[in-house]
């Protein structure tokens, strides 16, 4: 009866003078792992400009319809997307786009928390997927 | 005749002359194609059909063989597996991956092929040929030669539905290519373009994309003609994207088919230009209402102009581009509700010289609807470039002449693209038609015992004797042998069409040249000959409109209206999305009739020069935002489907009378019920039907000739302009008109620019009595000699402003024509 306690205040005992597990968030972020799955960002190449050429595959894989794609055509025929949004707070963050995606625009972050104010914050535009302005949000 | 042929060891009895595609098809049997297409000949390209025949030592394409009688046919053998999946492998070795950014990705024909042949990889690899860029025939379809598969489709379609032959394929082996081998007789139809499997065509006329899966597909009505050609529409976002026939391909009157206008205008209507607001103009200024208050300042004026002046001051015209249920709300609204007499439409303009002639054909066994032409002997083309107004109707006397060497006979004052496949063409003196037809009459039927059982005959036949085959063709300067021609296949055939392009009631006599040609068409009925009737119109709801318009009858005529308006008789105008200034003959006239006016309502959809004038603007809405029904030029009732929501705050014209019917407590009910219940009435005792007991009847005929007056003066021949007058209003704010960007050419036959020392490309002053016009002339043969040829496209040329106001004395129609100019160098 006395043994199986002393054993569980041991290992108490033991944690209270060890290194503690919690982190002090949010002044202190966990590091995650390399294929963590955050909030999207839009890849860019040598130019700086971002990748999409509005396929709509990630609009068409999404399983929670939160992608919405305007695709356009220059007048060279070049296309690319006239109007790109992702709705963050319907996004269920299963990484399909990512995968879909067949010119490696979309990826995801490893921003894992986003807060703010207003619902119209959470719709990342072109913009802000190149800017990646939430990131310190 | 039937065969006897089994497939995959089904007994199958088949038609003889059919492929083993076909037969495979009708059974449910499916063999792979890319390169074949039900209305197009089979090509035999892709060798992706290829079956196995027993007794037979190699497989053979199933697109190209036809059928006999006891073969045993095997669709799935290993070795015709082995062979297709080798095939798609060889098309696929120059295709690009690039189906992300490809147009056609989700509905590719090819991309449906690879998945089905489950092919991730293929062996082969070749070097890129190089290849130099060359537009494409038209600015409207951008060619990617990468991702061509050289199936043909779009080549044969444009030799053998549209007659073109503007593409080609040139080189050959490895190095072949599409090629725009004659761009200047593209007709921008876009036929190749809805052909092509892959995306090596594309369209390049609205930069807005969508995807199959992210898109809206409704079939509706095109409303841009009076053809009524069945198309689907694709939306996203309450905007039209594209149009497209591929699940319609079955559907008449097009089958399939489109032409420029119905395939490429379509933005128009989700156009920046398109007004959405109710105006008032208040000292010359236009200032934003609501729509209760422009009802209320409609209400106001009208009832003030009424009290003042009675029901006899107000005019309503109304476009015959409006359904029929706009229309009957219109007219219930005014003629029940307002007690207003003067009610018409633009159908005036183009169909009611057809409206009469109708009545004499009602007892011939006549047909009119377009499959009729592939069933003729003989297709007579009279007044206009069918081309040019309706290119669907062109096509098809172009396939009845490929598939069935049916003949063809033009009557016209000008060369069109049709006269290439004529075989007799009759190139009349402008105003001479009249002549021809009576001359045709007098020297093909007039010894018939047929005719003179035919009422009219004997007064007709008096009026034929100065019509001798030599006094015509002097006097209308055609080809003798030509002549004879055409009257030995006016004899001979068994069946005969007769198209009528605007051309004839739209002129000078309109409504005498209709009914010479209907006299025609009389005398080969009464000779015991199948006859078709086919009045081309211009206005989608064409028929409609005049059976409304004739059974709610009375009052003035457009032209009259616009004529007491200028007199001072009529105070007040309602316009319903028509444009009287673009539309009508003598432009400074009209405009002084309407500045004549106290009040003028327009309604429509875009700032045209009317609603410019106009006291109050009500914003309306395209067919593709309303539906309804439209009478296309068969006769035919035909669906307007909703594909869009109407533009912002929008109405369509029949709710708009219908909540001021009501604001004003009229007596009378404009529910969507009640309409829909008066238009099935109206359409179904329509006067317009073809069937019927009426007995055939020969019209007289009165003519006047003009005469050529001294050197230096032409005759001024507008082509596609007034046929396509409402161009001028609505579709000119297509992003496609910008691109094609044609200017109007103004053709004089090279002898006579010899005669009167004019060069092309110099500029000379055109002038007649209401007005005169710098231009520079082209020298063409396609122009008669003595005739000045306009083609206007689709800008305004003030080219009607250069005509004096007058009407027909039967039907009213305001006509342009047999107008002689002087040119003068400048």
């Amino acid at each position: 009866m006395i043994v199986p306690l002393i054993k569980g205040l041991k290992y108490t005992l033991g944690r209270f003078f060890s290194k503690p597990i919690t982190i002090q968030y949010p002044e202190e972020r966990r590091e995650v792992a390399p294929r963590w799955r955050g909030i999207h960002y839009f890849n860019v190449d040598e130019n700086g400009m971002f990748k999409c050429v509005a396929c709509g595959l990630c609009a068409a894989v999404c399983p929670s319809k939160c992608i919405k794609i305007t695709a356009g055509e220059d007048e060279d025929g070049v296309r690319y997307p006239m109007e790109y949004e992702i709705n963050a707070i319907r996004c269920i963050y299963c990484g399909f786009c990512v995968e879909a995606c067949p010119v490696d625009a979309i990826r995801m972050g490893s921003k894992y928390d986003f807060t703010d104010y207003h619902r119209e914050d959470f719709l990342l535009t072109i913009d802000r997927l190149v800017t990646q302005d939430y990131l310190d949000k | 005749m039937t065969v006897h042929i089994t497939i995959n060891g089904k007994e199958i009895e088949a038609e003889k002359g059919k492929t083993i595609l076909e037969v495979a098809r009708e059974n449910g049997i499916y063999i792979p194609t890319l390169c074949y297409h039900s209305h197009l000949h089979p090509i035999g390209s892709c060798r992706l059909c290829v079956v196995d025949i027993e007794g037979y030592p190699m497989p053979m394409a199933a697109c190209t063989t036809p059928v006999m009688d006891g073969i045993k046919v095997h669709t799935n053998t290993g070795r015709v597996l082995k062979m297709r999946r080798q095939a798609m492998e060889l098309i696929l070795v120059n295709h690009p991956l690039d189906c992300p950014v490809c147009d056609k990705g989700g509905e590719c024909r090819l991309q449906d092929l690879a998945y089905e042949f489950g092919i991730a990889e293929q062996p082969f690899h070749a070097k890129k040929p190089e290849r130099e860029h060359v537009p494409f025939s038209t600015p409207l379809i951008r060619q990617w030669y990468d991702r061509c598969v050289l199936c043909l489709r779009c080549v044969h379609v444009c030799h053998e539905l549209v007659g073109n032959a503007a593409i080609d394929i040139k080189e050959t082996g490895y190095r072949s290519v599409i090629y725009p081998v004659a761009p200047e007789r593209c007709y921008s139809c876009g036929e190749c373009l809805s052909v092509c499997p892959v995306g090596a065509l594309t369209e390049a006329v609205n930069p807005l994309r969508g995807r199959i899966w992210q898109i809206e597909r409704k079939q509706t009505t095109c409303g841009q003609c009076g053809v009524g050609c069945q198309m689907e529409v694709s939306t996203y976002e309450n905007k039209p994207v594209n149009i497209k026939t591929d699940d319609v391909t079955e559907e008449g009157p097009n089958y399939g088919s489109l032409c420029v206008r119905g395939r490429f205008f379509y933005d128009y209507v989700s156009s920046e230009e398109r007004l959405t607001e109710p105006k008032i103009k208040k000292a010359e200024e236009w200032v934003s209402a609501g729509w209760d208050e422009a009802y209320e300042n409609a209400i106001d004026h009208l009832r003030e102009v009424m009290k003042a002046h009675g029901p006899d001051s107000i005019g309503f015209i109304a476009s015959a581009r409006l359904l029929n249920e706009d229309l009957v709300a219109l007219f219930e609204f005014a003629k029940n509700g307002l007690n207003v007499p003067n009610v018409d439409t633009s159908s005036r303009i183009d169909l009611s010289a057809h409206g009469t002639s109708l009545t004499a054909l009602k007892g011939a066994s006549s047909f009119k609807d377009l499959d009729g032409l592939l069933d003729s002997d003989l297709i007579v083309i009279a007044g206009g470039d069918l081309d040019a107004t309706a290119q669907i109707v062109a096509n098809r006397i172009r396939v009845a002449q490929r598939l069935h060497d049916t003949k063809v006979i033009t009557i016209n004052s000008y060369k069109t693209r049709l006269d290439e496949i004529s075989d007799a063409i009759l190139t009349c003196n402008s105003g001479t038609e009249i002549p021809v037809f009576n001359g045709l009459v007098k020297a093909a039927f007039e010894g018939s015992d047929g005719v003179k059982k035919v009422s009219g005959w004997e007064d007709f036949s008096k009026q034929l004797t100065d019509y001798s085959a030599d006094a015509v063709c002097d006097a209308a300067q055609i080809d003798r042998e030509m002549f004879e021609t055409a009257v030995a296949l006016l004899k001979e055939s068994a069946s005969v069409s007769f198209v009528s392009g605007g051309g004839l009631g739209q002129t000078t006599e309109g409504s005498q040249k209709v009914k010479a040609f209907a006299n025609l068409a009389v005398a080969c009925a009464a000779s015991g000959k199948k006859i078709g009737w086919l009045p081309v119109t211009a206005y989608a709801n064409g028929w409609g409109a005049l059976a409304i318009q004739t059974i709610y009858g009375g009052g003035l005529s457009y032209g009259e209206m616009i004529q007491a308006a200028k007199e001072g008789k009529i105070k007040a105008l309602v316009v319903v999305e028509e444009d009287p200034i673009a539309t009508l003959p003598d432009t400074s006239y009209v405009k002084e009739a309407l500045d004549n006016l106290d009040f003028l309502m327009v309604i429509d959809l875009f700032e045209t020069e009317t609603v410019k004038k106009a006291d109050l603007f009500i914003p309306s809405c395209s067919f593709m935002e309303k539906s309804g029904t439209f009478i296309n030029m068969e006769g035919k009732k035909r669906a307007v489907n909703q594909v869009l929501d109407p533009m912002e705050k929008t109405r369509a014209v029949g709710v708009i009378f219908s909540d001021i019917a009501e604001k004003m407590k009229l007596e009378v009910e404009l529910t969507p019920e009640v309409i829909q219940k008066k238009v099935s009435e109206i359409l179904d005792q329509d006067g317009l039907k073809t069937e019927g007991k009426d007995a055939l009847a020969f019209f007289q005929i009165s003519y006047q000739a003009t005469r050529m007056e001294e050197n230096g003066h032409l005759f001024l021949v507008p082509t596609d302009l007034h046929y396509n007058h409402h161009y001028g209003t609505d579709e000119v704010h297509a992003s496609a008109i910008e691109k094609l960007g044609k200017d109007p050419e103004y053709l004089i036959n090279p002898k006579d620019a010899a005669r009167l020392g004019v060069e092309d490309g110099s500029t000379v002053t055109i002038k007649t009595e209401r007005g005169e016009l710098s231009i520079s002339p082209t020298l063409s043969d396609e122009a008669k000699e003595g005739h000045l040829v306009v083609r206007s496209h689709y800008h305004d040329t003030g080219i009607l402003a250069l005509f004096p106001f007058e009407m027909d004395d039967e039907t009213k129609t305001p006509f342009t024509g047999n107008v002689l100019v002087k040119l003068q160098k400048s």
